[in-house]
């Protein structure tokens, strides 16, 4: 039986430890964390190790291969290596949703915030334009808008893709503002005169970042599966070198879907993005605990 | 001086159909100067919570004006009034909720401290070290700790820091102490008579408590309130030794002795019932009348107001029965 | 009262994203009536008789002010016409979409529906065992579902089932080969061929429902009321029957909320599966950028959305007292 250690004991870490504890205090989180770091470095070193000009011409004489040690993944259609083809992917497909997720946030946190804190008429027209945003089927007007634009740079894309979906969190930004607002803590800072800014910046703000947090990292999967989605359905311009394509081209033309050879390469785009989310829901709660100091010494008042 | 003048605060209560205004505080004047002790005794809902935030600056007031030194504060249109209202901090009730769950020590004193440039940038974590100091914390020992890793007494010893950190002259303090435990309330209690005094700063101390309230303000100014008005103000030792209004009478008399013999020497008043009525329902006549054990005819017509007891300059009391004894006598 | 103003708002809504759409198309940069208009011009056909093709194209003269046009899509909208289909030369976009409309809302409505009681009851169960392994695997397990994206799911499975194991048909949502009509050969074929395509709803959808009916039986599970149960020595089943009924209250708007996700996913499942359902007319007339169909898909999906919006608030500020405020 374990015993629990006295009420008064510090079970504070030492602060040097802090953040790096947090991500280590359980195994999920730890393979969560190497997940995320591996595709960093796809993103980043990716055409370093497979350049583009060598890794992703076609070799009709290695269609369709199994698994080899050149060719860990096989290869698809066009006697092109899979894993070439995942690595090369990870960096556009990343940027996209890092980006578009960064945009949500700033869009649906200000929204939230203003309308919640200023109340009154501001609050009524914005939330009304919000509601019209989250009333619209999100994915349905992402592709007459991509389909309109026809966009074919990241940053359209980008841009698209924060503008379909920033009301949901708005909303919830809105309705937390408007808890925290009654809150004693807020009055003694009104007390203290220190100004609509600094009160919502440095007061409101600090005590929904772990919420916010998180949905910055379940946003990125979100803006990622629309990316691809669209890519899927042939809407955006190919980019050579995305998930989308290859799911859309073992849809379509590489008649992937006439032979069980084609398993591995059918198979490998979902899993690289699979394995992306399942690194983000590992992750989530250590950033709850990092953002939230009462969580992070585990004590209660 | 700190001074509301005929305060009436209401509030909007919604209904099914429509909202109908409740008036929580009704035609309050009071006023507190410099370095003296002014507390106002109530039970809960007696809208003293209210006339603090409304003396604090922080609640506008619907009817009557709040002046601080001679600044007029909630000036619609012209946010200037703002400035001046920094001169009056209030202190919450519960130290846990009014600090920020996120912010350690260090940040919750120096966000007010570099808004306001009341010391150098360089200096603030020395003026941090030093506010804690004054209200008997150790720096080393609570500046980098959250509000959930203090105790009650140094979370409200925090709190206290906080508000003398942008040198307020006006302390409002709203049962400053019930969330202390109950063997460090005293100590509490001087460190903030200690520190109003040396800073010469004017003390508005809410409680529902009598032996407080005496305690706090020795020397002060007493103002009772009952559903939304004072019934009785004056000197401290006048209230509590010569009540005039039965409401003092019965709150007085609810005080238990430590001691045999021990009681305040008054003679005993319990009110006729216990129930008080509703705020959205008063009675048409004094707001004490269902519960005055000596409501007569008169009391159920109008309501009395608060006017200066014969002989006794400085002590108002709000009853006929004043008028009654003027007549016997 | 409160219902009259709400319907308002969903009107309201329902204009401005008719408002939205009609300026988004004919606004951008690209503008494809201005630019097929061009088109002709450049072919030298002479601008009168342009404009008249433009005319039976689109339902709009290109030369036309902007207000002019928006008033006049307007008016059609109000009469149910929706123009006709660039693609399908001439064929009115209304009866398109009707047709294709059955085939979403059966696949839809079912999938929701499955996906809605697994996930309630693995939520309550769930919240009944509040950290134990079997709450950290299913919670795990429900967030790592609940994103994942649905063509995904809809291709996996058409991959088994279709190409390696063939247990399942190829495409489309009944035998082209058997008259469609109550028969029971028809009724059959049409339940074969959506066995996979609900299958690949239930499973984008169900983690979502267990990740919210697990939060709301929490909450509930915190409150006052299921302690006094515990203490009053209710029977397990009793408190089951408690809990569900106050965390489903919740869920019902989230329910009728998920209604816009789901026809999103139905574009990916019917591209995925071949079955002529509303998803699938938006991804052809994207891919074919037939503007007044997709628009008019869009509009239908949208407003769908909205009055079920309103139906649900409509409802649940019935059903919840506490709503009517």
């Amino acid at each position: 039986m374990v015993i629990s250690a006295p009420a008064d004991t510090p079970r504070r870490r030492a602060p040097s430890s802090g953040v790096v504890g947090i991500f280590l205090s359980r195994p999920m989180r730890v393979v969560g964390l190497i997940i995320l770091v591996l595709y960093l470095f796809m993103a980043i070193l990716g055409p370093v190790v497979f350049p583009p000009s060598v890794a992703l011409v076609a070799n009709p004489a290695k269609i369709y291969q199994g698994p080899t040690w050149a060719d860990p993944l096989g290869t698809d259609f066009q006697g092109v290596s899979v894993l070439a083809e995942i690595v090369l992917g990870a960096r556009g497909v990343l940027m996209v949703g890092v980006g578009a997720a960064f945009l949500i946030v700033i869009i649906g946190v200000g929204m939230g915030l203003m309308a919640g804190f200023t109340g009154g008429f501001v609050d009524a027209v914005l939330m009304r334009i919000t509601d019209v945003f989250i009333a619209i089927p999100q994915f349905p007007l992402l592709l007459l808008v991509a389909t309109i634009l026809n966009a074919s740079s990241p940053w359209l894309i980008i841009l698209m893709l924060s503008l379909t979906s920033w009301g949901g969190l708005a909303r919830a930004v809105r309705s937390l503002t408007l808890s925290l607002r009654e809150r004693d803590f807020v009055e003694a800072a009104r007390g203290l005169r220190l100004g609509t800014r600094l009160i919502t910046t440095r007061v409101i703000l600090p005590n929904m970042l772990s919420y916010v947090a998180m949905n910055f990292m379940v946003s990125i999967t979100g803006a990622i599966y629309a990316e691809v989605g669209l890519l899927f359905l042939g809407i955006t311009p190919f980019t050579p070198d995305n998930w989308g394509v290859m799911l859309h081209e073992a849809d379509g033309v590489s008649g992937a879907l006439y032979t069980s050879s084609s398993i591995l390469y059918v198979l490998s785009p979902m899993i690289a993005i699979l394995l992306l989310q399942a690194g983000i829901i590992f992750v989530l709660g250590a950033l709850d605990e990092v953002f939230n100091p009462r969580l992070r010494t585990g004590a209660t008042r | 001086m700190l001074a509301c003048n005929d305060v009436v605060k209401q509030f909007a209560i919604r209904r099914t159909w429509g909202s109908r205004q409740v008036t929580v505080v009704n035609r309050v004047s009071v006023s507190v100067e410099a370095s003296h002790v002014l507390c106002i005794v109530g039970e809960s809902g007696c809208g003293k919570t209210t006339l603090g935030k409304v003396l604090a600056g922080l609640l506008a007031p619907t009817l009557g004006s709040v002046t601080v030194d001679g600044t007029l504060l909630y000036h619609p249109g012209n946010k200037a009034w703002e400035r001046e209202a920094l001169k009056i901090q209030l202190i919450h009730q519960d130290p846990f909720s009014t600090l920020n769950p996120v912010h350690t020590v260090r940040e919750e004193l120096s966000l007010p401290l570099l808004h306001h440039q009341i010391v150098p940038k360089s200096l603030v974590g020395e003026e941090c070290e030093h506010l804690l100091t004054r209200t008997g914390l150790d720096p080393k020992v609570v500046i980098d700790k959250y509000p959930h890793e203090l105790s009650g007494g140094q979370r409200q010893r925090v709190v206290l820091a906080r508000a003398l950190s942008v040198r307020p002259r006006y302390i409002v303090a709203d049962e400053a102490v019930s969330m202390v435990d109950v063997s460090s309330r005293l100590i509490m209690l001087d460190l903030f008579l200690e520190i109003a005094q040396k800073e010469r700063i004017g003390l508005v101390f809410i409680t529902h408590d009598f032996g407080l309230a005496r305690y706090v303000a020795l020397e002060g100014t007493i103002a009772v309130m009952y559903l939304g008005r004072v019934v009785e103000f004056g000197g401290t030792e006048t209230v509590i030794h010569q009540p005039r209004h039965p409401y003092t009478k019965v709150l007085l008399s609810s005080i238990p002795p430590l001691q045999a013999g021990d009681d305040f020497k008054i003679d005993k008043v319990y009110p006729r019932s216990f129930d008080v009525p509703s705020l959205e329902l008063l009675p048409p006549g004094c707001v004490f009348e269902p519960r005055c054990p000596y409501a007569f005819d008169r009391c159920q017509s109008a309501l009395p107001v608060l006017s200066t007891v014969v002989h006794e300059p400085g002590h108002q009391v709000a009853c006929y029965l004043e008028d009654e004894e003027t007549a016997v006598v | 009262m409160n219902t009259l103003r709400r319907f308002g708002v969903a009107l309201i809504m329902i204009w401005m994203v008719v408002t939205l759409t009609f300026f988004m198309i004919r606004l951008m940069p690209g503008n494809p009536i201005f630019d097929a208009y061009q088109t002709l011009l450049q072919q030298g056909v002479p601008s009168q008789q342009a404009l008249v093709q433009i005319h039976i194209l689109y339902d709009v003269y290109p030369n036309q002010s902007v207000v002019v046009q928006y008033l006049l899509y307007m008016w059609h909208l109000l009469h149910g016409n929706f123009g006709t289909s660039v693609v399908y030369t001439g064929r009115p976009v209304l009866p398109i979409i009707l047709a294709a409309a059955p085939w979403t809302l059966l696949l839809v409505s079912i999938g929701l529906t499955i996906s809605f009681f697994i996930g309630l009851l693995l939520g309550v169960l769930i919240a009944l065992h509040r950290n134990t392994w079997f709450d950290n695997l299913m919670s795990q397990l429900a967030s790592i579902f609940h994103g994942i994206p649905n063509y995904i799911t809809g291709f996996v499975f058409l991959y088994f089932f279709t190409v390696i194991l063939n247990w399942f048909p190829f495409g489309n949502i009944y035998n082209p080969a058997i008259h469609p009509g109550f028969s029971y050969g028809f009724v059959a074929s049409v339940a074969y061929h959506s066995v996979l395509p609900i299958a690949a709803y239930v499973f984008g959808a169900f983690g979502t429902w267990t990740l919210s009916t697990k939060s709301a039986a929490m909450a509930v599970l915190g409150d006052d009321f299921t302690m006094a149960d515990r203490i009053r020595g209710l029977t397990s089943e009793q408190q089951l029957e408690h809990l569900v009924h106050n965390s489903v209250l919740p869920l019902f708007t989230g329910f009728v909320l998920s209604l816009g996700i789901m026809f999103g996913g139905a574009v990916f499942i019917e591209e995925t599966f071949s079955i002529p359902g509303l998803g699938y007319l938006v991804a052809t007339s994207t891919a074919q950028r037939d503007y007044p169909v997709m628009q008019g898909v869009f509009l239908v999906l949208a407003g769908a959305v909205i009055v079920a919006n309103f139906l649900a608030d409509t409802l649940y500020s019935r059903i919840d007292p506490r709503i009517r405020v």
